[in-house]
């Protein structure tokens, strides 16, 4: 396929690059390595302090998010619990965990929680004033794991006009793409539902399945299915 | 092993410099971001080896728009970009100054997402797994960035780039 307009002016800029010593840069990047690979046994000692501290935040993280998560729904088949974000409220097993983001972020894209069956992890590893290195609280998906993502992105007139709707959320137009793009690489299936919330917003779910989530899927299209929005409070 | 990495690394460091040259508007920081880059690719090669260019394009990518979101804290970032004009063909006549200037003035990552979409030529999804971010989000930051630059460079306005940018 040609090159856009936009694509032959990035290659014109690119030109202007000047070339360097890339061997000198590959030959440092290799000692770098080796010397990484050598010392990695070195370090095992603030290794197990990072998972203690990572224990102790996951804790906490967990125990702010069920403060907010709403309450248990004794009476179905199986204990439910609900929460809302951004006025979506969401049911689902009492088992799993709401999770509020710990970190700032300066993107329209807003990440209200998430919602997952795995023991929470810490959310950051750099600095969460800037939102830098931070992430969901689940970062690598085993066999019946799932994490779901809640965000908002709105504040442009521009955004709904791209949602093609072929789904419903909670009642709302939605485009519902079958991709693991939004996800984790431990990923196996995935999808992305994006709502239209107002004229100039939306509310997004990624939902992120690992291996074997078949009977965890269903659970999902329950919570979907049961999903409903009373707007931003 | 750093045999295969050395010999994929003088293959590719001459892209990924053009690259994060492109994403971070300057060629101290691009060089930078080259270096961490390879040094993350080599200590990381056992794992990624089938295919280090996604690896590298991520790193090199999300690195370049966390390091510019930075900078934006407490720097007015200047593109240094010589005054000629573009000696391309084709019929793009926007300079080089001009094109660094539009660039620069987008955010972090709507200047990865162009970058990614239509230098790397890109799809979509394989932009959202670069950047870590879902398609959506791709979708609604190319068009606003590609709204921008035409706001203020008509000679940016290619139809074929509404077709891709909501393909």
């Amino acid at each position: 396929m040609p090159k856009t307009t936009v694509g032959r002016a990035l290659d014109a800029l690119a030109e202007q690059v000047r070339d360097v010593d890339y061997e000198s840069r590959i030959a440092a990047a290799s000692r770098a390595a080796a010397i990484h690979r050598r010392t990695r046994i070195g370090v095992a000692p603030t290794l197990a302090t990072a998972v203690v501290l990572a224990f102790v935040a996951a804790v906490a993280v967990t125990l702010g998010a069920n403060r907010g998560a709403g309450s248990l729904q004794p009476g179905s088949d199986e204990a439910r619990q609900e929460t809302t974000l951004g006025g979506l409220t969401l049911r689902f097993p009492a088992s799993w965990h709401a999770v509020r983001p710990s970190f700032n972020t300066t993107g329209l894209m807003v990440p209200l929680g998430w919602i997952t069956n795995v023991e929470p992890g810490p959310q950051c590893t750099g600095d969460q004033s800037e939102g830098t290195g931070c992430h969901g609280p689940v970062t690598r998906l085993g066999s019946g794991d799932l994490q779901i993502a809640v965000q908002s992105e709105g504040g442009n007139a521009d955004i709904p006009d791209h949602i093609a709707a072929n789904s419903t959320l909670a009642g709302l137009s939605a485009q519902r793409i079958e991709t693991t793009a939004g996800c984790d690489s431990s990923a196996v299936s995935g999808a992305e539902i994006t709502a239209v919330t107002t004229s100039t917003s939306v509310l997004r779910l990624i939902l992120c399945f690992g291996p074997d989530t078949s009977e965890q899927q269903s659970r999902v299209r329950a919570m979907l299915d049961s999903a409903s929005y009373k707007g931003e409070k | 092993m750093f045999g295969e990495f050395e010999l994929w690394a003088r293959q590719r460091s001459g892209s990924l410099l053009r690259t994060a040259f492109l994403i971070s508007g300057d060629q101290q920081r691009a060089e930078d971001l080259l270096q961490e880059c390879l040094e993350r690719v080599a200590a990381s090669w056992e794992g990624i080896r089938d295919s280090p260019d996604a690896y590298a394009r991520k790193v090199l990518s999300r690195q370049a728009a966390r390091g510019w979101r930075r900078r934006r804290l407490g720097e007015i970032l200047q593109a240094d970009p010589p005054s000629r004009a573009i000696s391309d063909p084709s019929d793009v006549v926007v300079t080089r100054a001009a094109l660094a200037g539009l660039l620069a003035k987008l955010s972090p990552r709507q200047r990865a997402v162009v970058v990614l979409r239509f230098y790397h030529d890109l799809s979509e999804a394989d932009t959202a797994s670069a950047l870590g971010c879902s398609i959506g989000t791709v979708k609604s930051q190319t068009h606003r960035a590609l709204a921008a630059l035409r706001s203020a460079a008509s000679e940016l306005a290619d139809p074929v780039e509404e077709t891709t940018a909501n393909a």
